[in-house]
């Protein structure tokens, strides 16, 4: 390895070292879904490192990559994964709008969920579905939550006529 | 080697190496994980796309273990960079811990720009949880919220009301309305008179939102009403000039509601109010003026505003325009007026007809 390949970006001898999906950088992903390359992007929804699951996520919402939907939708209902990597897919979900995934993010958004889900789920289906029974019905279980960001994103949603 | 060893070093400390951390997992890797974050985040030479990593990890573990919240506090002090700030703040208010509270309503008192700003009431909001049934910790953040929103140009984040909502009770109000009585009176500066102002404003806007409630369950309420009529005329008492007016004129306009009305008459003009206490009799035109409209209001629920009225006003009073403002006092048709309601007439008033006296009560009380 020549002292060149060693001062390159994103340390190359340290990354394969480390996790056995090589060197990721957060531009890495996004540049795949801007190049297209959205099987691979997909592809590291499953990398063993939970930060690389939620920028893919990101990166497939901010793409609209369609093809992601059921493995976003995976992701979500992971009651097991990381609580931010499941509000990254809900986002990327209510981008891609896909509207036959509202009564997960209904189940995803229950009393019990981290308050980053909650907001997530908030957005999501505000974004596909304002009108929409399971848009609804959650805007009105969260306009009384514990929260205070929950309540408060949840109260100006049906104000402002998602959920009302 | 050296150069090697450097370089793997330098590796180690990368903002993705830092997000790996965020999957440590048991009790020794997490800490092993934290110690390693915070190590990055106060190091003052590290590269600052490392250092807000680092404290991103921080908020990801969601430890509130002393070395965490001290680094992340560090993160936040106000000679760091704005980013870093703001990714400390996210990450404390992460940790919706009883250890990082303190930490966040610290730094509300720190110099600090709009964005950084929202994202401590973030923070802060965060924790409601953690301080709703505490009314001390209530207190100290509700007063450093007020510091925040009374040493910045223009309105705070929205937060800033939301969080007041929530946080800013009638009882916690009066608390905080006595301290800034306090440093009033240890040191009568202008901020300190426009904090008692502030502090008024914000327990009346409060009583008054709760009309509702103290409607539906006067008895449940009493004891919070009275402190808060008491700690009114406290802060009218200390600046007359200025809040003095604006209690006057806040009471005045609860006189609609029977269960506030007759608390606020009594502190005004009360039996235990002593004469020369008594707003009416004033030295300053102005404020006797603004107390004969309140007074005048409130005496339909108290018997004080009404003998106030009585003996300083009707009797006493040579400023033309404050006897104005009684007769000025708006009157339902067939209702006596308010001066007529001071000397005791009552009843209804007959219609008018043509070529009869237009007036007749129907006596004396």
């Amino acid at each position: 390895m020549t002292l060149l390949a060693l001062l390159a970006p994103g340390c190359a001898i340290y990354c394969p070292v480390y996790a056995t999906s090589g060197c990721v950088e957060v531009a890495k992903l996004d540049g795949l879904g801007a190049q297209g390359r959205h099987e691979a992007l997909i592809g590291y929804l499953d990398d063993e490192r939970s930060w690389v699951r939620e920028e893919a996520a990101k990166a497939l919402g901010r793409h609209h990559v369609r093809a992601a939907q059921p493995a976003l939708r995976a992701r979500l209902n992971d009651g097991s994964e990381r609580r931010y990597v499941r509000a990254e897919a809900a986002r990327a979900l209510g981008r891609l709008g896909a509207r036959d995934t509202t009564s997960d993010l209904r189940a995803a958004a229950r009393a019990d969920a981290a308050p980053e889900l909650k907001l997530a789920v908030l957005e999501a289906l505000c974004t596909m579905d304002p009108a929409g029974p399971d848009t609804q019905a959650t805007v009105q279980g969260l306009v009384t939550d514990e929260d205070v960001l929950v309540a408060s994103a949840a109260k100006h949603r049906q104000g402002t006529g998602c959920g009302s | 080697m050296v150069l090697l060893l450097g370089l793997a070093a330098g590796c180690a400390t990368a903002p993705t190496h830092m997000y790996d951390l965020m999957d440590a997992e048991g009790d020794e890797a997490v800490a092993d994980a934290l110690e390693s974050a915070a190590a990055v985040l106060t190091d003052r030479g590290a590269r600052a796309a490392t250092r807000e990593a680092a404290a991103r990890t921080l908020g990801r573990l969601r430890s509130d273990a002393p070395a965490a919240i001290s680094a992340l506090q560090l993160g936040l002090a106000a000679d760091q960079a704005p980013g870093l700030r703001r990714q400390s703040a996210w990450a404390l208010g992460e940790l919706r811990s009883p250890a990082a509270l303190p930490v966040l309503t610290a730094a509300l008192r720190s110099p600090l720009d709009d964005e950084t700003g929202a994202y401590l009431l973030e923070a802060v909001a965060k924790h409601y949880p953690v301080m709703a049934g505490d009314e001390e910790t209530l207190v100290r953040v509700v007063e450093a919220m007020v510091f925040y929103a009374g040493n910045r140009q223009g309105a705070p984040a929205a937060m800033y009301d939301l969080l007041g909502a929530r946080t800013r009770t009638v009882a916690v109000n009066v608390r905080v309305l006595s301290n800034a009585l306090q440093t009033l009176s240890s040191a009568n500066t202008a901020g300190n008179r426009a904090a008692v102002y502030n502090a008024t404003l914000e327990l009346l806007e409060k009583v008054a939102s709760k009309t509702g409630e103290i409607r539906a369950g006067p008895a449940a309420w009493s004891a919070r009403v009275e402190a808060a009529m008491r700690a009114a005329r406290a802060a009218h008492d200390a600046d007359p000039e200025g809040t003095g007016l604006l209690v006057l004129w806040y009471l005045g306009q609860l006189a609609s509601e029977q269960e506030l009305a007759g608390p606020a008459g009594q502190v005004l003009a009360g039996d235990d109010v002593p004469e020369a206490a008594r707003p009416t009799r004033s030295p300053r035109a102005a404020q006797r003026l603004v107390a004969a409209w309140a007074l005048a209001r409130l005496q339909a629920h108290a018997l004080g505003p009404r003998r106030a009225l009585l003996l300083d006003v009707l009797s006493d009073e040579l400023e033309p325009k404050v006897m104005q403002v009684l007769a000025d006092l708006p009157v339902r048709a067939g209702e006596v007026d308010a001066v007529q309601r001071v000397l005791g007439i009552t009843g209804r008033i007959a219609p008018a007809t043509p070529g009869a006296a237009t007036v007749r009560g129907e006596g004396h009380r």
